[in-house]
């Protein structure tokens, strides 16, 4: 079976993560499969041609022409194609941030750049797999699933589920924002477990209920503002819809 | 046997099996043939049995064969979600493993020497089957036998060689909701159909169907005059565990589906729990 | 035999317990809260607490348990999206060969107030009722629970009204509470006796005392019935609920579970079959093929949490779920009060 691994305009931190924390499953992976397009790893086997694969997993937001046309490529020579980490599947901090400068501006107009979009905006995506950066672990099971001819899950809980069930103390109680309650989990709440809050950098929850959160935050004494703005952060095109009565 | 030792031990790690045959019984749906590995089952009509297809997953599916043969059983399975699918993939010789027989069956001494009616609704027949066998095999054992099978199309009629057989010796009638202009045999739903039957207080009834239907079904026969603790149905729940531990199959009542059903009298859970 | 020590004594039971060759886990104050953990040397168990964040169900009943493993003889190295089931090889499915391998590891929970006793009573009564789990029973046979009495609870309990604060006979292998400036230990089993017998100690005369912990709340019970629960209005409280489930999470008797194969890209072909845990506040829970989802609105689901520790485990079990312990008010982000919906408040 033949793998691809691309990047759009990312920090290439999803597929570095793949490659650090895969672990013994990298060695499977390369041994598994045929893996014609991994530039992080080797030269592409076909140089700089888009080749045949049966999953493609592209990381990064569309920003460029040049990103448009990779992957407009991309999707016409893969069976299936995932999106790797928040940059692709929901545009990240460059959807919010790229809309807030003046692209018009000559010294950006040269470069071809347009507002920052998830992979979704431009071409059919398979399965989005978020994350900033995404998690190895889920990317070996949404990939063992694959190959057995299964959609991947996407986890239908939220930070905290995880978050409680290692006992940790919360981060609301002690009056700090934390969006938790809002954001898709999965990552085993890596942040509050530290005692860092968490930012939502995977989207927000399958069942994210913004109404319910505001009052949470109300009910212990916490403004919103700071939430509003924390939540614009990561999870960019995302949270528009969740976002839409906040504006 | 090392199989069964090893049951004994732990409930949780299945058994081995073959498939040894598969029948395309409609479009959707496809029945197994299973040959047990090295151990016998001793399951009574209602049973349950956990099918583990390696590397999909597990899931329960009622026991859809003749209760006199130990080596064998069938499995039909309509194809639904992601491991039914993949059960539309197997082909003879491939392994899959079994857990079970599981839960409360039907009560054979109760039903005995009465007027049993037996009522399926689309892919519920498979439950019910094992039950239908079991009447045919000791046909003398009861009073009257009778089987009202109804489905939407033509096309979703499944056991179409088994019931020529039934018809031999109990008395089966199918209708068609959606029926054909070219159909022959009864038009809409089951519950337009009880009427015509000869059942009354000495019915007793075996009943299942999508949740929808089967309370409808279980209405109408309480208005038929079939006391609700002479209806027996049985239900459907999505479950992990099969042996009361991990209630995923609790019913309102606080019933689990996989030990205390799947065959339940209707007298003993609350209304909701059909439907819900 | 009850025997009196000071607290300096007291604390040397973890030691003794491990000794014997017992996992010693107690409560361990960090980060301003108090959550149950394994005991290591340089750590001191916590004496004055009130609640902890997690319970014994999180050792009784571990997240991502293995419960076996087995072999198969799927290959992906095929082209396309395509099921390759392991094939019998000969007339023998070799296919699935489960390797199951007990472990036995020998708890001891020490210093866990009478709510978390009458917790692993509740998974008792679950998970050991035929046919017994046996991945449950091989951590409970042989546990060691050392109880200590709590006199006060704070603002969230509820095991008055539950009758909880009394522990059930022989679930707890020592009782100990506070009495002045030391503790009165009482020995409840043999194992009890042979733990308190190390310490050397002079018997003490009288009954261990039999106290009513103080209530910051006092509630009675009104809805228990699965009818008057459904009918009961609760949409209004549940408004701020974000359906993050840490009530079931921090539950000491929430108990389901799912159970999934989990393979790895080392050995796909080995695969092992996982328990882990599972909240009816998820939607997951109650979807099923097809994609209905019984349990759709937050409403339904607080509803059937509570049905599961009221109605379904009286008439399943005859005992109630709830342990009064008040972990799902505590630790619930939105301070929904389950109490105020199955009780009234007494003064």
């Amino acid at each position: 079976m033949k793998l691809a691994f691309y990047a759009l305009t990312s920090c290439e931190g999803c597929l570095t993560t793949l490659i650090t924390n895969l672990g013994p499953n990298l060695e499977g992976l390369w041994r598994m499969f045929d893996i014609d397009y991994f530039k992080l790893v080797r030269e592409p086997v076909g140089g700089v041609r888009i080749p045949k694969a049966d999953i493609a997993f592209v990381e990064g937001a569309v920003v460029t022409d040049r990103d448009r046309k990779t992957l407009n490529e991309i999707r016409n020579n893969s069976s299936f194609v995932v999106a790797l980490g928040t940059c692709a599947s929901s545009g990240n901090i460059a959807y919010t941030a790229s809309r807030a400068v003046d692209l018009d501006a000559k010294h950006l107009r040269d470069l071809e750049i347009s507002p920052a979009e998830p992979l979704s905006s431009v071409v059919a995506v398979d399965f989005e797999l978020s994350g900033c950066p995404v998690s190895a672990k889920e990317f070996t099971d949404a990939l063992l699933r694959l190959i057995n001819s299964m959609e991947p899950i996407q986890p239908d809980y939220s930070v905290c589920y995880e978050c409680r069930s290692k006992g940790n103390p919360c981060l609301l109680d002690a009056k700090r924002v934390c969006l938790g309650p809002l954001a898709m989990g999965g990552c085993g709440a890596a942040c509050p477990t530290v005692g860092s809050p968490c930012y939502s950098c995977r989207g927000p929850a399958v069942e994210a209920d913004l109404n319910a959160y505001l009052i949470v935050l109300e009910k212990k004494g916490i403004g919103k503002e700071r939430a509003l703005m924390m939540l614009r952060m990561f999870t960019g095109k995302k949270a528009k819809e969740l976002l839409k009565d906040e504006q | 046997m090392i199989q069964e030792s090893l049951e004994k031990m732990n409930p949780y790690i299945p058994k081995p099996a073959t498939v040894i045959a598969v029948k395309n019984e409609s479009l959707e749906t496809k029945t197994l043939r299973l040959e047990l590995y090295n151990w016998r089952t001793d399951f009574v009509p209602g049973q349950f049995v956990q099918l583990l297809l390696p590397g999909v997953g597990e899931a329960p599916f009622c026991i859809a064969s003749s209760q006199s043969d130990q080596k064998h059983i069938d499995l039909t399975i309509i194809r639904r979600g992601i491991l039914t699918t993949s059960v539309h993939y197997l082909r003879p010789g491939d392994a899959v493993g079994i857990r079970g027989p599981f839960g409360k069956p039907f009560p054979l001494e109760a039903l005995e020497d009465r007027d049993l009616l037996i009522i399926a609704t689309g892919i519920g027949i498979a439950a019910l089957k094992s039950l239908i066998i079991y009447a045919v095999e000791n046909r003398k054992r009861f009073n009257n036998v009778m089987l009202l099978y109804g489905a939407r199309f033509i096309e979703d009629l499944v056991y179409r060689d088994e019931l020529k057989q039934w018809e031999k010796s109990i008395d089966a009638s199918i209708t068609l909701s959606k029926a054909p202009p070219e159909w022959q045999g009864l038009r809409g739903r089951v519950t337009d159909h009880l009427g015509a039957l000869n059942i009354g207080k000495g019915t007793v009834a075996a009943v299942c169907g999508s949740p929808t239907v089967m309370s409808s079904i279980a209405d109408a026969l309480v208005v038929h005059g079939i006391s609700t603790s002479d209806i027996y149905v049985s239900l459907e729940r999505h479950m992990k565990c099969g042996i009361g531990k991990c209630a995923r199959c609790l019913i309102p009542g606080g019933k689990h589906v996989c030990t205390d059903g799947p065959v339940f009298r209707l007298s003993e859970i609350s209304a909701g729990a059909i439907g819900e | 035999m009850m025997i009196r020590v000071s607290k300096q004594e007291l604390l040397e039971l973890p030691s003794l317990l491990s000794a014997m060759g017992y996992s010693v886990i107690a409560p361990i104050r960090t980060g301003g809260i108090v959550k149950l953990a394994p005991l290591g040397s340089d750590i001191q168990p916590e004496l004055e607490y009130v609640r902890v964040v997690n319970s014994p169900k999180k050792f009784l009943l571990p997240d991502d348990e293995l419960l076996f493993r087995y072999r198969s003889t799927a290959t992906i190295t095929s082209y396309g999206l395509k099921i390759r089931f392991p094939t019998a090889e000969g007339p023998c499915p070799v296919a699935i060969l489960p390797e199951y391998n007990p472990v036995r590891e020998r708890l001891a929970l020490f210093g866990i107030h009478q709510c978390m006793v009458n917790s692993v009573r509740y998974l008792d009564t679950v998970m050991l009722r035929d046919p017994a789990d046996p991945y449950y029973k091989n951590r409970r046979d042989g546990m060691f629970i050392a109880e200590l009495d709590c006199d006060a609870g704070d603002e969230y309990c509820m095991c008055r009204t539950l009758g909880t604060y009394k522990v059930p006979a022989g679930y707890a292998d020592i009782r100990m509470r506070k009495s002045g400036d030391g503790y009165l230990i009482e020995e409840a089993t043999e194992a009890g006796k042979e733990l308190l017998s190390k310490l050397k100690r002079q018997d003490v005369k009288g009954k261990y005392p039999i106290s009513v912990p103080k209530m910051v709340k006092d509630f009675e019970l009104v809805t228990r019935d699965d009818q008057e629960i459904d009918a009961k209005e609760a949409s209004r409280s549940l408004v701020a609920c974000t359906l993050c489930a840490a009530c079931t999470v921090t539950c000491p008797t929430c108990y389901c579970m799912d159970i999934e194969d989990k393979f790895s890209l080392i050995d796909p072909s080995n695969v092992g079959r996982t328990r882990t845990k599972m909240s009816c506040q998820r939607r997951c829970y109650s979807t099923i093929a097809g994609g209905t989802t019984f349990l759709a609105a937050k409403e339904e689901r607080f509803k059937w949490r509570v049905k599961h520790k009221f109605p379904f485990s009286i008439n399943a079990f005859k005992l109630v779920g709830c342990t009064g312990c008040g972990n799902c008010i505590a630790c619930c982000p939105a301070g929904i009060d389950f109490r105020e919906f199955v009780g009234r408040r007494v003064a």
